[in-house]
C-alpha cells in the first residue's frame, strides 16, 4: 500500500534531495562592521541574519555574568525599537564564552526588518530603567535555573577555575557573583565591545548576493570602525606543570563523575586560522579513540563526552566529563582516564584512520546542512572566533587540503603533559 | 571554535518463544503474523526512515523499560561479526541513526541515514536485528538510561512531564519479574513504515521483514491478553488526580510551580483548538505567560506552557514557571489568573492566529524533515495498520478551525483549572500552609513522583 499525507498549508517551501554547496561571499560595503558575508542557499524558503558580537563570557569584567546581562538588555531594546508586534517573534540570543549571537530569522520578503533589528543591538540599549534594572532579576532566575538543570556546569566551572588559577577570563564565578550583577558595568560592556570594528554579520538562506550587499550597505553603512576591545583573556595560561584534584560530594549529581580539564598551549603559533582542518581531523580521531577505550570497551563508565575548544591564538582546551556506573570507584576511574590519555598514541595514526576521520566529519557537515537550525550553528562556530564563517561545503574544502603530517603533528603536541585540572565528584542521595 | 556534536491489531499475535543455540535464553519479541508495511511520503530533506513496530504485552514501567534497553542493546550492542565500537564508526561514517520509542502499547525502532546509503543501511539493520550479540554489561547500561530521571533533581518541567506520562502509560511492576535476564531477541514486526522513493530500499525492507523470525515454540500467554493490549481493551483511565504533591528543599532559592492534566479530546478539531489556547497562554515569547510573569512581574525566566500528545485525541497540557522560593505563592495566584482569564475568553484574535500559524508550520516542518515524527503521527491515527488511504484528520484541522470559534469556546476546550494536580519542587514555605489540604503528598527525597502520584490516586478511589 502507498499513500501520501497532505498538508494543504505550505509555509516553509522544503526541497528535497541532495545538498548544495554554499558560497561564503564576503561583503564590501560594511561601513566599519569588522566583517560582513552572505551565504546564499535555496534549499529553505527562509533567511537568517546572525550578528555576533566577538565578544563573551571570556571577555566578564568583575562580576561575572555582566556579558550576559548585557545580551538580555541588547535584545529587548533592538526588539523594543524595530518591532511594533513583539509576538510575532521570539528573541534569539546566546551569550557564549568568546562571542554573543543575534538570530532574527524569517521570511525571505522580512530580510530588511531583520537587519534592521539587528544594527539595532549595536545602539545603546535603551528600555525604561525600572525594567532594565528588574532584567537582572530574570538573568539570576535564569542562571540558577541552568545551574539546576545541569550540573556540569558547576563542575565545569571548579575544574576551570583551578585549572588557569583565576575566577575570571576562561574561568568564572557566576554563581557567587550574581547578587553584584549591576546595569553599570552591563553597559559600559556594551560601550566597550558592541562596536562595529568588534562585529562580524553572516546573512544566509534565501537572498541574491546583490541585494544582501545592497542592504548591509544602506543599514550598516553608517557605522564607524574603531579599535577592537583587548582581550584579556587570551593571556590567561596555566602554569604547565600543573596537576590539581579536587574532590566533592552532591546530592545533584546522578552518578559519579570525573570532570577533567587540560590546557594545551602552542607556542610558536600565534593564530590557529591554518590549522582548522588539523583542528577538526585530530580530535576525531582522538575522541574515537578515547570513547572506543572508555566506552566501547570499558561497561564501567555509564558515558564519556569531551569536548575541544581552540582559540584563536591556538590556545586548546580540552574537557571530558566521565559519569560512573554504580561501583566503579572514582579514583580508579580516574587513574584509567589518565592512563588511556597518556596511552593514545601508543599505535601511531594511519592514513585509513586520517580518511575515516576526514569522512566522518564530512557526513557531519552534509548532515548540518539538512536542517536550518543546525545550518546556522555551523556558520557560526568558526565564524565566532573573528574568522569568516565556514559553510558545511567550504569546510569540506579545508578537510581535504590538511595534510596526514599536519594531523599527526597536532595529535603529537595535544597528547604531551601539560596543565591538567580533575574533579573527583561524588554522587549524594 | 568549538568541535561539532522513537493498540494495534492485524492478524498478528506476540508471543514469546525460546530460540535455539547461542540465543538459547533470549526471549523473542515477534509477531506470528504478517507485518503490515506502510509507506508514507519521504521526507524532504535527503534523509530515508524506516520504523518497526512490535507490540509490548505488559506495559509495566520495568518490563517497558527492559524492553527499551533489549532493543537499544540490540542495535548497539555488537554482533556476531562487529563488535559494538565498528557499528558505531560504520554509522557515524554513514549518517545513520537509530531512534528508540516506547507508548503503552507499541516498542518503535526508527533508522534514518541520508538517502544515498539508506538501500545498505537496511542490510546493517538486517545485521543488527538476525544477529545481535551483547553483553550484559552494555544491557545494564543501557537499562540506566532507558530508566526514568528523578525529576526532583534536574527540576526540568519536561523531566517531570516524562515521569508523569509514564505513571500515565505504564503500571508499576515487579522489577525482578519483569526484566528477567535482559536478553532479547526482536523478530517479525507487526508494522513497519518506510519513509523513501527508491524502489531498492522497498525490495529490501520487504526482504528484511520477511527474513526476521517468528516464533516456533508454544504461545506462553492466552490469546485474549494480547488482543487486549493491541486493541486497547482494558484501556487505562488516562487521568490523573488532583490535588498537590510537594517536594520540599529548604536549601534551594527557588521553587518549580508545575500544573499538569492527563486530557481526551471529542475530536481533532477540539484536540488542535485546545493546543492553540494552551500556546497563547504559554508556549512561547508571544503568550500571556512570557508577557505578565517575565516581563510585567519580573518573576520567572522560563513561564512556559506545555501540550504533549500522547496519542489519538490524548494529551498532557501542563503549565509551569520556576520562581524565586519566596515569591511562589503570588506566581501561582498570577498563573490561574491567567488561565482562568483565557478560559473566559479574553483572547487577542492576532496573537491567537499567530500561536496557529506558529503550530501550523511546526507540523509542517516536522513531518517533512524529522525522523520519527510522521511514524508517531501515523501510529496515533493507525494503531493497527491500514489497507486503506491514509488519512490523518489531525492536519485537515490547520485548514478548516475556526480562530473566532476556538476563543468563543475556551471554556469548554480548556478544563477547569480545579481538575489540575498542582507539582511544587523547591524552597519556600509549604502548600499546606497556604492551599488546602485536602489531596496533599509530600514526596520524600531520592523518590520518584510515582510514589505520590499513587498515593494521590488512591485516596480519590476510596
Amino acid at each position: 500500500m502507498r499513500a501520501v499525507v497532505l498538508f494543504f498549508t505550505l509555509y516553509f517551501l522544503v526541497l528535497a534531495g541532495t545538498v548544495q554547496a554554499q558560497s561564503v561571499i564576503p561583503l564590501s560595503e560594511k561601513g566599519g562592521l569588522y566583517a560582513a558575508y552572505v551565504v546564499p542557499r535555496d534549499d529553505f524558503d527562509r533567511v537568517d541574519v546572525q550578528l555576533i558580537v566577538l565578544s563573551g563570557a571570556y571577555d566578564d569584567p568583575e562580576p561575572s555574568g555582566t556579558a550576559h546581562l548585557t545580551e538580555h538588555l541588547a535584545a529587548f531594546s533592538a526588539d523594543a525599537t524595530i518591532l511594533r508586534k513583539p509576538r510575532e517573534r521570539d528573541i534569539y540570543a546566546t551569550t557564549h564564552n568568546v562571542s554573543t549571537v543575534y538570530t532574527n530569522s524569517g521570511v525571505p520578503s522580512d530580510i530588511e526588518m531583520l537587519l534592521q533589528l539587528s544594527r539595532a543591538v549595536l545602539d545603546t540599549p535603551s528600555l525604561p530603567a525600572g525594567f532594565a534594572k528588574s532584567e537582572i532579576d530574570i538573568v539570576q532566575r535564569e542562571t540558577l535555573l541552568r545551574e539546576r538543570q545541569s550540573p556540569l556546569r558547576w563542575l565545569r566551572r571548579i575544574a576551570l577555575q583551578n585549572l588557569y588559577g583565576t575566577l575570571r577570563g576562561r574561568a568564572n564565578n557566576t554563581i557567587k557573583d550574581l547578587p553584584n550583577l549591576n546595569l553599570e558595568k552591563a553597559y559600559q560592556f556594551h560601550e566597550t565591545h558592541y562596536t562595529p570594528s568588534n562585529v562580524t554579520l553572516i546573512v544566509s538562506g534565501k537572498i541574491e548576493p546583490g541585494k544582501a550587499e545592497e542592504l548591509v550597505a544602506r543599514i550598516f553603512g553608517d557605522t564607524e570602525p574603531s579599535e577592537a576591545p583587548h582581550k584579556r583573556w587570551l593571556d590567561h595560561k596555566p602554569d604547565p606543570e600543573l596537576r590539581f584534584v579536587e574532590r566533592i560530594r552532591s546530592d545533584k549529581l546522578a552518578h559519579d563523575t570525573v570532570q577533567f580539564a587540560k590546557f594545551v598551549d602552542f607556542e610558536n603559533r600565534s593564530t590557529s586560522i591554518d590549522m582548522q582542518g588539523a583542528f577538526f581531523i585530530t580530535t576525531d580521531i582522538l575522541n574515537e579513540r578515547l570513547y572506543k577505550a572508555l566506552y566501547y570497551q570499558d561497561e564501567r563508565i555509564f558515558s564519556v563526552d569531551a569536548d575541544w575548544f581552540f582559540a584563536k591564538n591556538a590556545d586548546l582546551e580540552l574537557t571530558i566529563d566521565l559519569h560512573l556506573m554504580p561501583g566503579f570507584s572514582l579514583d580508579m576511574a580516574h587513574s584509567h582516564l589518565a592512563e588511556t590519555l597518556a596511552n593514545l598514541l601508543n599505535e601511531p595514526i594511519t592514513r585509513d584512520e586520517i580518511n575515516q576521520a576526514r569522512q566522518t566529519q564530512v557526513v557531519g557537515a552534509r548532515n548540518a546542512a539538512r536542517r536550518p537550525v543546525a545550518f546556522l550553528s555551523f556558520l557560526t562556530n568558526v565564524a565566532s572566533d573573528g574568522f569568516p564563517p565556514v559553510s558545511p561545503s567550504v569546510f569540506i574544502d579545508i578537510l581535504n587540503e590538511t595534510t596526514d603530517q599536519d594531523v599527526i603533528d597536532f595529535a603529537e603536541k595535544i597528547i604531551k603533559p601539560s596543565a591538567t585540572s580533575v574533579v573527583l565528584a561524588e554522587k549524594a542521595d | 571554535m568549538q568541535t561539532l556534536k522513537g493498540q494495534f491489531i492485524s492478524s498478528l499475535l506476540m508471543v514469546l518463544s525460546l530460540l535455539s543455540a547461542q540465543q538459547a535464553r533470549a526471549e523473542l519479541i515477534a509477531t506470528t503474523g504478517d507485518a503490515k508495511i506502510t509507506y508514507l511520503e519521504p521526507l524532504r530533506n535527503g534523509i530515508s526512515e524506516l520504523s518497526l513496530v512490535w507490540p509490548i504485552d505488559r506495559p509495566t514501567k520495568d518490563r517497558v523499560a527492559a524492553l527499551r534497553a533489549g532493543l537499544a542493546s540490540v542495535v548497539s550492542g555488537g554482533t556476531s561479526s562487529r563488535s559494538s565500537y565498528k557499528i558505531a564508526e560504520y554509522r557515524q561514517l554513514k549518517g545513520i541513526k537509530h531512534f528508540v520509542e516506547t507508548s503503552r502499547h507499541s516498542l518503535m525502532l526508527t533508522v534514518s541515514a541520508p538517502n544515498e546509503v539508506f538501500p545498505e543501511t537496511i542490510i546493517h539493520l538486517e545485521n543488527l536485528l538476525l544477529e545481535p550479540e551483547y553483553s550484559d554489561g552494555w544491557y545494564a547500561r543501557e537499562l540506566q538510561h532507558s530508566s526514568s530521571i528523578k525529576s526532583t533533581r534536574t527540576r526540568r518541567p519536561e523531566d517531570v512531564l516524562k515521569e508523569v506520562a509514564h505513571f500515565l502509560e505504564y503500571e508499576p511492576g515487579d522489577a525482578v519479574a519483569e526484566v528477567g535476564d535482559g536478553e532479547f531477541r526482536f523478530g517479525r514486526p507487526i508494522q513497519a513504515i518506510l519513509r523513501s522513493g527508491d524502489q531498492e530500499v522497498e525490495r529490501r525492507t520487504l526482504r528484511l521483514v520477511n527474513k526476521l523470525p517468528r516464533p516456533k515454540g508454544k504461545w506462553e500467554l492466552p490469546f485474549a491478553r494480547w488482543a487486549d493490549a493491541l486493541f486497547g481493551a482494558n484501556e487505562e483511565d488516562f487521568t490523573l488526580p488532583k490535588g498537590v504533591i510537594h517536594f520540599a528543599d529548604p536549601d534551594s532559592t527557588e521553587m518549580l510551580i508545575l500544573f499538569v492534566k492527563a486530557e481526551k479530546f471529542a475530536d481533532e478539531t477540539e484536540q488542535i483548538g485546545t493546543n492553540v489556547l494552551v500556546d497563547y497562554i504559554g508556549a512561547n515569547q508571544g503568550s500571556e505567560m512570557f508577557r505578565i510573569i517575565r516581563q510585567e512581574m519580573r518573576a520567572a525566566y522560563d513561564p512556559r506552557s506545555d501540550f504533549v500528545v500522547m496519542g489519538k485525541k490524548k494529551a498532557i497540557i501542563s503549565l509551569s514557571a520556576t520562581v524565586e522560593a519566596v515569591r511562589w505563592p503570588e506566581v501561582y495566584e498570577k498563573i490561574r489568573d491567567i488561565y482562568q482569564s483565557v478560559r473566559s475568553g479574553k483572547i487577542e484574535q492576532e496573537g491567537l492566529g499567530i500561536q496557529f500559524s506558529q503550530l501550523d508550520r511546526a507540523y509542517y516542518r516536522d513531518f517533512f524533515t524529522e525522523p520519527v515524527w510522521g511514524a508517531r503521527q501515523y501510529l496515533h491515527e493507525y494503531p493497527e495498520g491500514t489497507d486503506g488511504t491514509i488519512e490523518i484528520p489531525l492536519f485537515g484541522v490547520f485548514q478548516s478551525l475556526s480562530l473566532e470559534e476556538t476563543a468563543a469556546n475556551s471554556n469548554e476546550l480548556l478544563p477547569p483549572l480545579e481538575d489540575f494536580l498542582l507539582i511544587l519542587i523547591g524552597g519556600g514555605s509549604s502548600p499546606s500552609d497556604i492551599l488546602p489540604t485536602k489531596g496533599y503528598c509530600s514526596l520524600p527525597k531520592s523518590t520518584p513522583l510515582r510514589f505520590c502520584l499513587d498515593v494521590l490516586s488512591k485516596a480519590e478511589n476510596l
